[in-house]
């Protein structure tokens, strides 16, 4: 429906850097230094993230069911 | 032979780095700081940088917004006017006492229309800022004249104490105060501008919302000191979010949002505030929440206007024990009419009330600082095992008798017989 097409070609840039820090780490993993690092559960992600980036596209979509 | 690359290992010392490079991008996902004109010319640059790095033409426009519901409106509007091939109808040229229905406008039109931005932007009695469509651009306005580099493209203004909107506009948990079909049809884009609007995620990136990826990813640029030659496409992603909110991406605009001006959590880092909006945008936009649970923003406002009827007719459990938790759980019962007909320490009280059957359950696993929330669940007259919700020609099951372990057993589809067994057996 939407051409998106350069959204996902500059996603490559974010994604890249992901695949080139795993091929570089050896011990402990990239995984484990995420988890370690402990970002996620301490964010609050759900505050931060979650909350505000659902809701615009939650609106239009009531806008929507309205109909 | 070829030589074998060393890999990295975690040292102590950069493991010692890892607990305050994570609060640094903490503090940048929870920012409320308003983005400064130099964010605004920073994040230009590094847009175009982003389409260049992914070898793509650049933007015909990057165009700044105060709220990621303008961004998500306006990016799906211009997305699906693109699309239909038809130019917008011509820019009004009074605005309309709405600032969030004014950015979401404008936005549209500077996103599919930046020429036409740029003329109209000379009228006095339209004051909106003109469109960025290069870098150059953005250096010239930042280095001859500061105060007239573009501003958000809409109104940022913050809403006061006594602006909170009327009851009957925040029966959700996020506040717009605009009608967005009544917008989606004067842009022409109609239902199809509404779908792609909902679509925006495919668009979507989340600037300094996505905080947690770039700290993993920034931390083996800064501190592990990884010499990898894909940070150099990856500086431009970053700047974006160390300098602004989400933005949605379309191959010929570039939309972005500020970040918010309140965010608020509880000790657990949700979502929480029990004094108004838990977000809240410059263009007034706002969501509630307590305690991670999202309440319509009425609760919150007007606590005032919390009764009976309302609690009744709340068919989202979380919400509805929320309410009766303000109401109080007493009061509730004794409100409602409720007739004890059963009790049970481990299964709860079985309730009669003018509207039907509820059982008044103990939730049996302990909420993290030690205490247990209680339920109200709806029961069938006669406690007959409900269907199953999937299955749309489900029916109750046979009549029991009234007891709080045969209602127990009816909410999940058995009888009480059937529920004893099943939990002998798991135990």
């Amino acid at each position: 429906m939407i051409a998106s097409i350069a959204h996902v070609s500059t996603r490559l840039q974010w994604y890249n850097v992901w695949s080139a820090i795993g091929d570089s780490i050896s011990a402990p993993s990239w995984r484990e230094i995420y988890i370690e690092m402990g970002i996620l559960g301490a964010l609050g992600q759900a505050a931060a993230i979650d909350g505000p980036e659902m809701a615009p596209m939650t609106a239009a979509n009531d806008c929507l069911d309205d109909d | 032979m070829t030589e074998r690359k060393k890999l990295y290992s975690l040292t102590p010392e950069h493991r010692a780095q890892l607990e305050p490079w994570r609060d640094k991008w903490i503090a940048n996902a929870m920012s409320t700081a308003a983005m400064t004109h130099e964010d605004r010319v920073a994040c230009t640059e590094a847009v175009f940088g982003l389409y260049e790095a992914a070898k793509i033409p650049a933007p015909k426009a990057v165009v700044f917004v105060p709220s990621p519901f303008v961004l998500a409106f306006a990016g799906g509007f211009a997305a699906a006017a693109i699309k239909n091939g038809k130019p917008l109808p011509p820019m009004r040229q009074q605005q309309i006492e709405n600032p969030l229905w004014n950015a979401i406008y404008r936005a549209t039109h500077a996103a599919t229309q930046p020429d036409q931005m740029s003329i109209e932007a000379g009228r006095e009695n339209f004051k909106f800022s003109p469109v960025i469509r290069t870098i150059s651009e953005a250096r010239v306005f930042l280095a001859q004249k500061p105060a007239a580099y573009p501003d958000f493209v809409g109104s940022p203004e913050t809403r006061d104490d006594d602006g909170i909107p009327a009851a009957d506009q925040l029966t959700k948990w996020y506040y717009l105060g605009c009608d967005m079909r009544a917008l989606a049809n004067e842009l022409d884009v109609g239902t199809f501008g509404l779908r792609c609007a909902a679509s925006s995620w495919r668009m979507w990136q989340g600037g300094n919302q996505w905080s947690g990826y770039d700290a993993f990813l920034s931390f083996f640029q800064d501190i592990a000191k990884l010499d990898l030659p894909v940070y150099e496409q990856y500086k431009h992603w970053r700047v974006l979010a160390e300098r602004s909110g989400p933005r949605v991406v379309h191959p010929d605009f570039c939309i972005i949002s500020d970040r918010p001006e309140v965010l608020t959590v509880d000790e657990r880092n949700r979502p929480h505030s029990e004094r108004g909006p838990f977000c809240r945008w410059r263009d007034g936009s706002s969501l509630y929440a307590v305690h991670g649970v999202r309440v319509p923003g009425w609760l919150i406002e007007y606590p005032d206007k919390l009764d009976i009827k309302a609690i009744s007719s709340e068919s989202n459990t979380e919400v509805q024990r929320l309410m009766i938790e303000r109401y109080g759980w007493n009061k509730y019962v004794h409100d409602i009419g409720g007739e004890t007909v059963d009790h049970h320490k481990r299964w709860g009280t079985l309730l009669r009330t003018p509207s039907g059957l509820v059982l008044k359950v103990t939730n049996r696993s302990p909420e993290p600082d030690g205490t247990f929330r209680e339920y109200m669940l709806p029961v069938a007259d006669e406690c007959e095992p409900l269907p199953d919700p999937n299955d749309p020609n489900g029916r109750l099951g046979q009549p029991q008798p009234l007891t709080a372990l045969n209602a127990v057993a009816s909410t999940f589809g058995m009888t009480g017989k059937e529920y004893e067994s099943v939990l002998a057996w798991e135990s």
